[in-house]
């Protein structure tokens, strides 16, 4: 027994060997490739800092939705596979409280007016996601908290499907196009590096959402209960936390976070559709998971890795555009062969999944 | 266990009561009774009583829905005008309509559909080019005809096709004219390629560059986008590195209306002009493109316009749906002439037998729908040539001004 | 808020999603009382619940009045808010795409022209809140005089004994009608006799499998199956081709379904990117099928010297060769993710998946991109298509819904021999926990890779069936979505369980082309009921014996069907 134990454990250490290898080896070969072929394109340096500026963007939305797939995931071990629906039902929300607005003329008024409305379309798409988020869980989750793990992926699959198609008969299949107002339409012109206002609020919003987030997680009573119960829901149950309020609360914060990143997305890239979640949803939890899925700064760095990769990548590596997913996915692939638990590690809790 | 088997099995037993009741509804879009359906191989029997079935496949999701609406909303006028009419030898025309949702995979499983329905005379449509090279081997086995209203990639008619035709105007006229324009009437020399990957806007794209090319002009980039992406910036970013002049762009509304709106926002393509197609002839790109969409330019086939008739058409169809037909889409006269065009080749082939039934021979149609000709629609006098291009009409060139397509260039201004 | 309030509004939740996404104004004229009927369900479904155990018959009925009152006055006022909306001339689609007084007025049971002129009588309304009263009080009803008492009834020893013999009978009644309903001259369902003989085959074959289970094992299940599988192997030659080629596409996905299992029921392996292999099975028989289709490949032919017009290969030719390629894509997957586990698994498969489709999509010179393979050639059989070999018995999509009934059995029976065997034992180690397995002496890496091997074998067969069905394949034939159905089926089905995917497999593949019909409500109906088919049984229709057993002895400790509700 000991001696198979120490084959298994000398067998274990060379394979370990092995990968860290080939991991340099890979590692040197998309280095070569970035220098023979991406560099040597001639791309002036304003080139890449404006890729850089649009994978950041890119990253800040995919950061706010991947801190609620990492928030509920730390807690409840289950991917929410709808939290890209949430999303995309705060942009929806987001589009009709920017036409009530532009009705009322808001849109034209005084730039204080402008922010001042900007903030509720912002707080509408917020709020309608948050009920979103707690009628799933409440309908299609909490049912299933003692089922085993693949059943709630499946009810949350179905909840995705439910809530696109419903948006599709509801609001019809046409999409919608919101109207940006003058405000922050244009951007700043540095040079030759175009910096658009939306881009920047996204990411500046992604990152105060995210610093508060980890001070509500780290500092706060309600924070050190959603610890509690993503390390231990019995004992955190045995110490007088309420289970459900936590949980319930979790679902409220990550569905806050992902109805201001669908506004934003609306105004940053202007169209709205009942499958526009879809793909986000996807590539936040990709994010999530390559940081280290429950692991609060893991998504954040996560999800700019990811946007970086697909802005620059194609063009560094000398890759046709199309292929910038396949870029995202293989990187993913990569990253978790040879850091299979993402690369920050799991911290909100340190349960094996 | 075995009771709660038991009680599960019991309760099949009701679903199969349920099954009935189901089974007594009537239910909209049926393959109808046996005894319409063929039993002479190569015919379509059709007992009296019974309706003159037309497919449909019209793009009622995917990227163009309000025009895939419009052409089926244009088709079903036809049939309303059909019927009217008193259809034929006693016998009502019926509209299939189908979601080919402007790709492929939907256009194949409809095709599928049809194919599998043998009281489907002949269909129109579909939207896209690709839905339609969706429908095609399926279609040519099974032998049923069909006439699209709006696909407009070159390889769609062709001579190994007989059961192929349309009433749309190729796309190798309308890459060669959008060419053309840029080159000798917008004076640019140096242009970017842009398509969305679909068969219609890859298609067109390859036409417009290679004129572009022919003419002695440049191309910087030849690039491409999937239907349904939203954020272009680190594309058009790439593209203008280069600098281009003119980007032309193949694919559908949406994807185009966020290109001429990101455009504004990227270094490089400040004064970059910006063409597309008649994908993009929509209220949809207007919509997405925004206030970028002042000074754009897109192209459109049209047919030529029979006033009369179109003034007729318009207020049957304001009256039926509510809406102006331009408000949706632009090929509604298209599909209106495409189901007039199947009609009037079925009444050309179409037999009354001795038992009341009207028999309709697979092989004729398929022919008799080529041999039309000197057929008045609403885009002009349908003919059709041996290969099943049946259009008329020319490309026409728009330019966007104050919000509305301003026509610029092209058919009927010359 | 008294319960029977919350019902009421609950009711009336539900009763206005189905206004807001257009269902009366699908149904048309009758829309009041079919709504009214569905409501009358839904409030017996949950009076049941809420009142049922302490309820006296008075006090359901009361309850049952209460809350549908309460739901009629609400429908009601929403139907009179839009109706005089649309009456003043404001037009409510722009945002609610389908409020359109053709709707409103279906839920009102006047013609539109009254809705857009302003001329809804009164009595209308009144006639709502009557009907959906009507509705509390018929599901009340159903409650106080069938109760609970209906599990009970059928529970009684009698009852199970003839209930057995009706419930093994009833494929075979079924499958009687299936066969008379396609006699030429039988004037049945005249109208859509198709769809309702897809029902009653996909209610056939369902019901076969729950008689199977009610047999005892032994002499009589053997005669029941063999009964029941010449039954099944007679269907191909009596359905239509719609009928078959909806069959067909069934058990396409239970061939995927069954390759599925082995690497999700048996092995614990969570694989999102399941589709990879059937797209690679498909891809391979589409490319020595139609080489003319694929600009790559004809070339290459070309220059060899070889044309490319016709197939390289027939279906039976190229079937090892799809099954090779599928296998080693499954290998060269399974590497890499040996160290992953749970959701990091399914995370880099779902990538796998998605990174397979999109070089399909972007590999345009070997794929043809998105325009697709096509004229893929169908399968004969010693060079003859079907209708010649079988003499006109069997249509072309007959004959692929008897390959893959024929290859779903093969698939299952080795399926099932695996699981018994030692591997399949390692698997269920395996999948119970890593570690103490490789202690008790499995080889992980070689348990892994044969699961994953094995798996995608499977699909790459039900890849290359479903290219010679389809004719045409796109890169988006093989979606996620694809996974996500093949991995639904199981799991609806009952995790572990081949009979469960065949019948999860009819459930979801085969009844959303009998709801053809409605077909914008298709995905809706068919995502609502994932959800609550999960809530109202988590282990699946007909679960493995395993994990019924597993349930039944398990109750305190994991509870895993156990439906707990932490509060109210």
């Amino acid at each position: 027994m000991a001696r198979h134990a120490e084959t298994a454990q000398k067998l274990r250490i060379d394979e370990q060997a092995a990968t860290r290898y080939i991991g340099i080896a890979i590692l040197a070969l998309i280095i070569w490739r970035v220098i023979t072929v991406g560099l040597a394109e001639g791309y002036p340096t304003s080139f890449w800092i404006s890729q850089a500026l649009n994978g950041m963007v890119l990253g800040g939305v995919y950061a706010l939705v991947a801190l609620g797939y990492t928030l509920v995931y730390g807690i409840l071990f289950m991917i929410n596979f709808a939290h890209g629906e949430v999303m995309m039902l705060g942009g929806i929300a987001g589009f009709f409280a920017l036409q009530f607005a532009q009705g009322q003329g808001w849109m034209e008024g005084p730039w204080l007016v402008v922010v001042v409305a900007l903030l509720f379309i912002m707080l509408i798409g917020m709020v309608t996601s948050v009920l979103i988020g707690m009628t799933l869980e409440r309908l299609a989750y909490r049912p299933l908290r003692q089922a085993p793990r693949l059943v709630p992926l499946i009810s949350a699959i179905g909840a995705s499907l439910f809530l696109q198609y419903s948006v599709l008969l509801i609001f019809g299949v046409s999409p919608h196009s919101y109207r940006k107002p003058a405000l922050i339409s244009g951007g700043l012109r540095l040079g030759n590096v175009f910096i658009p206002y939306t881009g920047a609020i996204i990411f500046i919003t992604s990152v105060l959402l995210m610093l508060a987030l980890y001070f509500i997680i780290q500092r706060t009573k309600l924070g050190r209960a959603m610890r509690a119960v993503a390390e231990d829901r019995s004992t955190a149950a045995l110490m007088g936390v309420d289970v459900d309020a936590v949980i319930v609360v979790t679902f409220m914060l990550g569905s806050a976070l992902a109805g201001a990143a669908g506004v934003m997305l609306g105004f940053h890239n202007t169209v709205v559709k009942f499958n526009s979640g879809f793909m986000p949803g996807l590539k936040a939890f990709t994010a999530a998971v390559l940081g280290g899925i429950g692991n609060i700064p893991g998504a954040m760095f996560g999800a700019l890795v990811l946007g970086l990769i697909e802005a620059i990548g194609p063009s560094a590596l000398g890759i046709p555009t199309e292929y910038k997913d396949v870029i995202a996915f293989t990187l993913l692939v990569l990253i978790l062969i040879f850091r299979p638990s993402g690369l920050f590690g799991e911290v909100l809790s340190e349960k094996k999944a | 266990m075995q009771t709660r088997f038991t009680t599960l099995g019991l309760l099949l037993v009701a679903a199969l009561a349920l099954a009935g009741c189901v089974g007594m509804a009537p239910v909209a879009s049926e393959p109808p009774a046996e005894e319409a359906a063929v039993d002479m191989s190569g015919k379509v029997v059709i007992a009296s009583g019974e309706k003159i079935r037309i497919g449909g496949s019209f793009a009622l999701t995917g990227p163009i829905p309000d025009p895939g609406k419009d052409i089926r909303q244009g088709a079903e006028i036809a049939i309303d005008d059909l019927n009217a009419a008193g259809g034929l030898e006693g016998f009502m025309f019926d509209l299939v309509a189908e979601d080919g949702a402007c790709d492929g995979t939907q256009g194949t499983n409809v095709g599928n559909k049809f194919a599998a329905d043998e009281t489907i005379v002949a269909v129109t449509g579909g939207t896209c080019s690709g839905e339609t090279f969706g429908l095609i081997p399926i279609l040519l086995e099974a032998r049923i005809p069909f006439v699209s209203p709006s696909a407009t990639n070159p390889d769609i008619t062709s001579s190994d096709c007989d059961v192929c035709n349309r009433v749309a105007l190729s796309d190798a006229l309308q890459g060669v004219v959008d060419a053309d324009f840029a080159f000798s009437d917008l004076g640019v020399t140096k242009v970017a390629v842009v398509h969305d990957n679909s068969d219609y806007g890859k298609g067109l794209a390859e036409i417009f560059q290679n004129h572009i090319l022919a003419l002695g002009g440049e191309v910087t980039n030849f690039e491409g986008v999937q239907v349904g992406d939203t954020d272009f910036r680190a594309l058009l970013a790439k593209v203008g590195a280069n600098g281009p002049e003119f980007i032309f762009f193949g694919g559908y509304s949406t994807e185009a209306g966020l290109i001429a709106q990101q455009m504004t926002e990227a270094p490089g393509l400040e004064n970059t002009l910006f063409m597309s197609d008649d994908g993009a002839y929509t209220r949809q790109y207007l919509d997405a493109a925004g206030e970028a969409a002042e000074g754009t330019y897109v192209s459109f086939v049209a047919g030529a316009d029979a006033e009369a008739m179109n003034a007729d058409f318009d207020a049957k169809y304001l009256d039926k749906y509510g809406v102006s037909p331009d408000d949706l889409g632009p090929f509604h006269g298209q599909s209106y002439d495409s189901v007039k065009l199947i009609a009037a080749a079925i009444k050309e082939v179409a037999l009354v037998d001795s038992g009341g039934n009207l028999v309709i021979d697979r092989e004729e149609l398929i022919s008799a729908i080529r041999a039309v000709e000197g057929f008045d629609g609403l885009t002009g006098m349908i003919k059709c040539d041996e290969v099943g291009e049946c259009g008329a009409g020319g490309v026409q060139i728009f330019q966007v001004e104050g919000g509305a397509f301003n026509q610029i260039a092209g058919f009927g201004r010359e | 808020m008294p319960k029977t309030i919350r019902t009421g509004l609950i009711a009336f939740a539900f009763l206005s999603y189905l206004i807001f996404i257009g269902v009366p104004g699908r149904i048309g004229e009758n829309a009041l009382p079919i709504l009214a009927v569905v409501a009358g369900l839904f409030f017996w479904l949950n009076l049941r619940r809420e009142v049922g155990r302490k309820g006296d018959s008075v006090h359901v009925l009361r309850a049952g009045l209460q809350a549908g009152a309460t739901a009629g006055l609400l429908i009601a006022m929403e139907s009179g808010l839009f109706a005089t909306l649309l009456g003043n001339g404001v037009s409510i689609q722009p945002v609610f795409d389908k409020i359109v007084p053709q709707n409103i007025a279906a839920l009102l049971g006047v013609r539109p022209g009254a809705i857009a002129q302003a001329q809804v009588p009164l009595l209308r309304y009144l006639l709502q809140v009557v009907y959906f009263t009507g509705s509390g009080l018929l599901g009340a009803l159903a409650v106080a005089a069938v109760g609970a008492s209906l599990r009970t009834y059928f529970s009684r020893p009698a009852m199970v004994s003839a209930g057995r013999w009706l419930v093994i009978a009833l494929p075979f009644v079924l499958l009687a009608i299936v066969i008379y309903l396609g006699l030429p001259n039988v004037k049945l369902f005249s109208t859509n006799r198709g769809t309702v003989r897809l029902l009653l085959t996909l209610v056939t074959t369902g019901s076969g499998l729950f008689a199977l289970r009610l047999t005892r094992p032994g002499r009589e299940r053997m005669a029941v199956a063999t009964l029941l599988g010449l039954g099944v192997l007679s269907m191909p030659f009596a359905l239509d081709q719609f009928q078959n080629s909806v069959m067909g596409i069934v058990f396409i996905y239970v061939m995927m379904g069954l390759g599925l299992n082995i690497v999700v029921g048996y092995a614990g392996l969570l694989d999102l990117g399941y589709v990879a292999f059937f797209a690679i099975g498909a891809y391979t028989y589409a490319f020595v099928s139609a080489p003319f289709s694929s600009p790559f490949i004809r070339s290459l032919l070309l220059d060899l010297g070889v044309s490319a017009d016709s197939p390289l290969l027939g279906y039976w030719m190229a079937l090892p060769l799809a099954m090779i390629t599928a296998t080693i894509g499954g290998i060269l997957l399974g590497i890499p993710v040996l160290r992953l586990r749970g959701d990091y698994l399914a995370i880099v498969t779902l990538g796998f998946g998605e990174i397979i489709r999109l070089f399909m999509l972007n590999l345009g010179e070997l794929t043809n991109g998105p325009r697709g393979i096509l004229q893929i050639s169908q399968p004969g059989l010693f060079g003859l298509a079907p209708d010649a070999f079988s003499s006109g018995q069997l249509s072309s999509q007959g004959w692929i819904f008897l390959l893959a009934l024929l290859s779903s059995a093969l698939i299952a029976f080795i399926a099932i021999r695996l699981n018994d065997s030692r591997l399949g034992r390692a698997w269920i180690a395996m999948q119970e926990d890593e570690d103490v397995a490789q202690a008790t002496g499995v080889h992980l890496v070689r348990t892994k890779l044969l699961a994953f091997a094995i798996g995608a074998t499977f699909a790459g067969l039900a890849g290359q069936l479903y290219a010679a069905r389809q004719i045409n394949i796109f890169p988006e034939n093989f979606s996620l979505f694809v996974s996500i159905d093949a991995l639904a089926l199981i799991i609806v089905g009952g995790i572990g369980s081949a009979p469960g995917i065949v019948l999860g497999a009819l459930a979801l593949k085969g009844l959303p082309e009998v709801l053809r019909g409605v077909d914008e409500y298709r995905i809706v109906t068919f995502a609502a009921l994932l959800v609550i088919m999960m809530i109202v049984r988590p282990a699946g229709i007909l679960p493995s014996a395993r994990r019924r057993f597993e349930r039944d002895s398990s109750d305190l400790d994991d509870g895993e069907d156990e439906i707990v509700v932490n509060s109210g």
